[in-house]
């Protein structure tokens, strides 16, 4: 009865602590751009984005470009999308998720305290964007020659056609970072905090008989 | 060998190309947020979309900088690749209005009817088409239609004329696309033509003299034009000591106009650099009396349109060579490229041309020391037009020039906010040569 108890308790606490204890990741993180090429600009005509790897059942946290003022101001609002890598290759590509972000100031913009589940193990795109009919911006900068980061982008691409199609270029690396929380480690816990339980449970079924 | 557009893959899945190495230096910094400040008019220039029937930029030719040009380029003779892309991102930054400076057209004809025609009418439609006339009507036509979107985008277009609409170019005509023969006898070298110049006005004039009827400018651009003169060939530059020797009507050829602001008028001049009987200059003495005029009815603000540069850029200087003056600076004598610059530095203005197919922003002081300004010449000509600054060596093994300026060989334009505090900025865009991401060439703080 008390190994019953602990071990609910133990497994209960794993499921309940898990996701609060687990340790956001960066899929990508391009580092801050040394500035050393001339800003790519985004606009509702240029989209930019770049490519990372993602496992299975990962939850994407955070999404930050690295954003300057160009001829817009505190405020102004971009879109960022995530598309799987055939998408993006597609002509007018369906996105996975899509939020609004604002320029705040000159550094790190972007979406915080995301909970993007679901998405299967494989390559996607993080796309910086400005939908023409929600969006403000006219001319944001994406500073380039960022190649400091902890994970580097596998790819950058670009779109002049409002995102109708994007062409591969790695020339003009931009700041962008995608964190995600390594929930396959919350979900082993709380499969033990199961396997626990069920354990208990036959040698409790045992004990009867 | 140089990567082009036409080599670069679109992401199929795992598909990618390698990494292509641009070596660009940062001109530009950022500028600071600031709400507080907004702004109240804007205005995008641009010039020089015309292709070039017989020397196009390699990277323009289909296959792989070797083929040809894109059927419809070749007809009607426009980059409409780059040119469109162009006209698409200025739409997406919402100006005003856009100037744009000059050579929309290939023409170099003379846009006349054929002496010969008289005598001997024109046997087949293709003699007709292939006329000089119709080539500079129909060439204007495809550009209109290129900047008819604007419009319902809210940016007013307003044109200017270069030397390839008003000159007519003997070495030129007679080939190509043009007329087999130069019936209409255009004089040795480039001369500006009363047929091209009144072929402008037939084409663009309706853009001009809507700024005063204004039966859609104010819809389309949020904004009022008053002021207008130059609509007329007695509020138009004539022959004197520095427009120089104009021997036809400059109307809405060289004209100018207002826009009521916060802050004032902010006063636009047009001026035709190549007008009949002045080729390559500028008409410094109407733009004396026009300036003091709008000064006198509230004008805070200068901006000058012409054609060709008042100074010529000098994009081979990294290989030690020196570009042959083109511009105004290229007409004797030199004091009217100096009265004009004198002009421009007298009352802060700002001199947005093209000409030259490249980009460049420089300050210049007043050659006449009359003035201690050194106001700025933006060179935006490369909208289209073959670069100036050549490829070495046959393509597809041709390579880049030593670039005096990273962005020598990019496709540009300039996008000018006015701001409320008065404060006048320009941001500069391009995308290279193999049709790159648009990029921010340059930001100017302040243009006065």
């Amino acid at each position: 009865m008390n190994t019953f108890k602990m071990t609910m308790l133990g497994g209960l606490a794993a499921v309940s602590l898990a996701p609060l204890g687990a340790q956001a990741a960066y899929l990508l993180d391009t580092g801050i751009p040394s500035g050393s090429g001339l800003p790519v600009v985004l606009d509702s005509n240029d989209y930019a984005a770049a490519e990372f790897s993602l496992s299975a059942g990962q939850t994407i946290t955070s999404i930050q470009a690295y954003v300057t003022a160009g001829i817009d101001t505190s405020g102004d609002t971009f879109t960022i999308s995530l598309y799987s890598d055939g998408s993006l290759g597609g002509r007018n590509p369906t996105s996975v998720y899509s939020g609004q972000a604002t320029y705040t100031a000159d550094g790190w913009n972007g979406l915080t305290g995301l909970d993007i589940t679901g998405l299967t193990a494989g390559n996607y795109w993080v796309a910086l964007e400005v939908n023409g009919s929600s969006d403000s911006a006219l001319g944001l900068a994406l500073p380039t020659g960022a190649t400091g980061g902890s994970a580097a982008a596998l790819h950058y691409a670009f779109s002049n056609d409002g995102g109708t199609t994007y062409t591969v270029d790695d020339s003009l690396p931009i700041g962008l970072q995608v964190q995600a929380v390594p929930l396959p480690g919350a979900l082993l816990l709380f499969g033990s905090g199961l396997l626990g339980l069920g354990g208990v449970a036959r040698r409790r079924v045992a004990n009867v008989c | 060998m140089r990567t082009s557009a036409n080599t670069r893959a679109h992401v199929r899945g795992m598909a990618a190309t390698a990494a292509v190495s641009l070596a660009v230096l940062s001109m530009g910094l950022s500028r600071a947020a600031s709400a507080a400040d907004p702004v109240i008019f804007s205005f995008a220039t641009v010039g020089d979309s015309r292709q070039d029937p017989a020397a196009p930029d390699p990277t323009t030719l289909l296959p792989n900088n070797t083929g040809t040009l894109l059927p419809q380029d070749a007809l009607w003779l426009q980059n409409s690749k780059a040119a469109t892309r162009i006209l698409r991102t200025i739409q997406s930054e919402k100006p005003n209005l856009l100037f744009f400076n000059g050579d929309m057209i290939y023409g170099y004809g003379r846009a006349a009817i054929p002496s010969s025609w008289s005598t001997t009418p024109p046997a087949t439609i293709a003699a007709v088409t292939g006329s000089d006339l119709v080539q500079h009507y129909t060439q204007y036509a495809y550009w209109r239609g290129m900047i008819a979107n604007l419009f319902e985008m809210g940016t007013y277009v307003v044109p200017v004329p270069g030397n390839h609409e008003t000159q007519c170019s003997e070495s030129v005509a007679g080939n190509g696309l043009l007329s087999s023969s130069n019936p209409n006898g255009c004089a040795s070298g480039k001369h500006a033509y009363v047929e091209n110049e009144q072929a402008f006005v037939a084409n663009m004039g309706d853009l001009i003299t809507d700024l005063a009827a204004n039966q859609r400018f104010t819809t389309v651009s949020g904004v009022t034009a008053s002021n207008v003169t130059g609509l007329t060939q007695a509020t138009a530059p004539q022959q004197s000591t520095n427009n120089g020797a104009i021997t036809t009507n400059q109307a809405e050829l060289t004209y100018s106009f207002d826009i009521a602001t916060s802050l004032g008028n902010l006063h636009f001049a047009v001026v035709n650099t190549d007008p009949s009987g002045a080729d390559g200059t500028a008409p410094a003495d109407w733009l004396a009396q026009d300036f003091a005029a709008a000064r006198s009815k509230g004008a805070v603000k200068f901006f000058v349109f012409g054609h060709k540069p008042a100074f010529t850029y000098n994009y081979a200087a990294a290989s030690g060579g020196t570009v042959a003056a083109g511009g105004l600076d290229a007409t004797s004598p030199i004091s009217l490229r100096n009265a004009f610059w004198s002009v421009i530095a007298q009352y802060g203005a700002t001199y947005f041309c093209g000409h030259e197919h490249t980009v460049n922003i420089a300050q210049y002081a007043d050659p006449t020391g009359v003035s201690q300004a050194t106001p700025y010449q933006v060179i935006v000509g490369s909208g289209g037009s073959p670069f100036d600054d050549k490829l070495v060596g046959a393509c597809p093994a041709c390579t880049e020039p030593l670039l005096t300026a990273p962005t020598d060989r990019y496709y540009a334009w300039a996008l000018v906010q006015v701001h409320q505090s008065g404060a006048v900025t320009l941001t500069a865009y391009g995308f290279n040569d193999a049709f790159g991401p648009t990029q921010q060439i340059s930001t100017i703080a302040s243009l006065e």
